[in-house]
This record gives C-alpha cells, structure tokens and sequence, in this order.
C-alpha cells in the first residue's frame, strides 16, 4: 500500500503542509464523511530549525490534515512528506 | 520561448493587473521573477495576494465555443504556500479579453490530483479549457464558477469625492 503523502512548502518564516490531493481522494474513499483541515502552517525561526523542531509534530500534523489517527495512517501504509520545489521525499513512518 | 510569448503573457500580466487596480486594489511586480506576478495590496491594512498569471489565445471550436491552453509548472501547483497563490488564467479571444478563470493553487491542485484533469508533460501540467456560453470545460470538470470569478477582491469604494470645479481649493491653486 503506497504511504499518505503530505505535500510542504517551506518558507523564510516557516512551512506549510497539505495533503496530496490523491491522499485526500483516497482517504475520503476509505471514510467517507470525516472532517479535516485543509492546510497546516507552522513557523520556525530559521529555516535549519525545519527537521529539528518541526519533526515531532508531523504525526500530529498530519492527524489534522486527515482526521485520522496515527494507527489509521500506519494502516493505510503510513506517511511521507514531499516537498515538491526540493523534489524531496522524507518517510515519517 | 518565442518573442510573441513575452508579448502575450506580459499583455495578460498587465490585463489583470488593469482589473485589480480599477476594483480598487494597489498591485506591485517582484523585480525579480521567481513565480509570482503580481502583489495585489488592499492599501487600508496591507492585505497581500499572491497571482500568477498565465495567458493564452484561444482557438475557436467548429461547434461553437473557443478553448484555450495553459501550461503550469508541477512542482509549483503542488506545493503548499502562505499566503496562497492565485492562479488568473487569462484568455484572449478574437482580439479582446475574453474571460479570466481565478482559481486559487489548492483549488486547481485538487480538481488535477483528485479528478485527474490536466496532462502531465515533463515537469509541466496542460490544462485544456473549453469556454462555450455557460461552461467551462477542463475534460469533465467544470470550471465555471471560478470564471470571472473575482469575490475573492470585492471592488473598493475609496470615497474620493472631487467636485469638477474645486470649491475649497485655495484661490492661486494649480498656478505658477
């Protein structure tokens, strides 16, 4: 099962994060009917901070942008964050 | 690119930029091109807007109608940004400005991940958009409500009143 992907946008003053569309119609297949945010911004000082102050929030990120739990996203193969201007990908779980 | 390129897609910057500055919006152009075109300011509380704007002749349909293409880069409609961009798809059709799609990037990043509309070609996603009396037609998807659509900037009432005669201008105003 391929993971969810999250796709991020990171700026000067912090990163953005949204569901792949193709996550999102995926998940709305599977549960029909649950409410998520569509989009997360969460700032940081610097842009090294990214990875070292953002990392332990993104299972919680991504809980609002699915409205899953995080053994709900283990189970539809886990999580992976893109960022599609670096053309990077980084497994969460 | 061609020559003619620059000329259209500067002739649609400067098309949109007309509209927002006379719904009373200020608009500024980064000095440097590093995708967004257009800053649109609403001058009261410094409310900024991101555009981008992509323009394309139409073609007219045998049937009726005209349809325009639009080639948007991949990487830039998948990545999430504050604040968001807006896409001004700008179509000129038969010597005048037809119609303009204002769709914001989620918006058109969704109808092409979710629905699958636009043809991915190295790096760069086609949109095909068929523009007859009451639609708007990428494929299947309807993009009709986002034609013409500008609430997103409701027209701005700056109140400026001036009488054509100057009543209480000072009497050696404008001399000299």
């Amino acid at each position: 099962m391929n993971p969810l992907i999250i796709n991020i946008g990171r700026q000067s003053d912090g990163c953005a994060y949204e569901l792949d569309p193709r996550s999102r119609f995926e998940i709305k297949s599977r549960f029909p009917g649950l409410h998520a945010v569509p989009s997360v911004f969460v700032g940081y000082d610097a842009k090294t901070d990214f990875e070292a102050m953002h990392g332990p929030m993104w299972k919680q990120i991504a809980a609002m942008l699915t409205g899953l739990t995080w053994e709900q996203i283990q189970e539809l193969g886990g999580l992976s964050l893109y960022d599609p201007m670096a053309s990077e990908v980084r497994k969460v779980a | 690119m061609s020559r003619q390129h620059l000329y259209t897609g500067k002739s649609g910057q400067l098309a949109v930029m007309a509209e927002f500055v006379s719904r009373g919006y200020n608009v500024a152009v980064p000095e440097v091109d590093v995708g967004d075109d257009i800053f649109i300011i609403r001058d009261q509380d410094g409310e900024l807007s991101r555009v981008q704007v992509k323009t394309a002749n139409a073609r007219e349909l045998p049937g009726g109608g005209f349809s325009a293409v639009f080639k948007l880069s991949e990487r830039r409609l998948r990545t999430p940004q504050r604040p968001e961009m807006n896409y001004l798809l700008a179509v000129r059709y038969r010597e005048s400005w037809r119609d303009f799609v204002v769709i914001t990037r989620a918006e058109l990043s969704e109808i092409h991940g979710m629905h699958g509309i636009g043809r991915d070609v190295g790096g760069s996603v086609l949109f095909v958009l068929v523009f007859s009396e009451g639609d708007v037609l990428c494929v299947k998807q309807s993009l009709q409500a986002y034609r013409n659509n500008w609430s997103k900037w409701p027209a701005i009432d700056h109140g400026a009143k001036l009488a054509p005669d100057f009543p209480d201008a000072p009497e050696d105003a404008g001399q000299g």
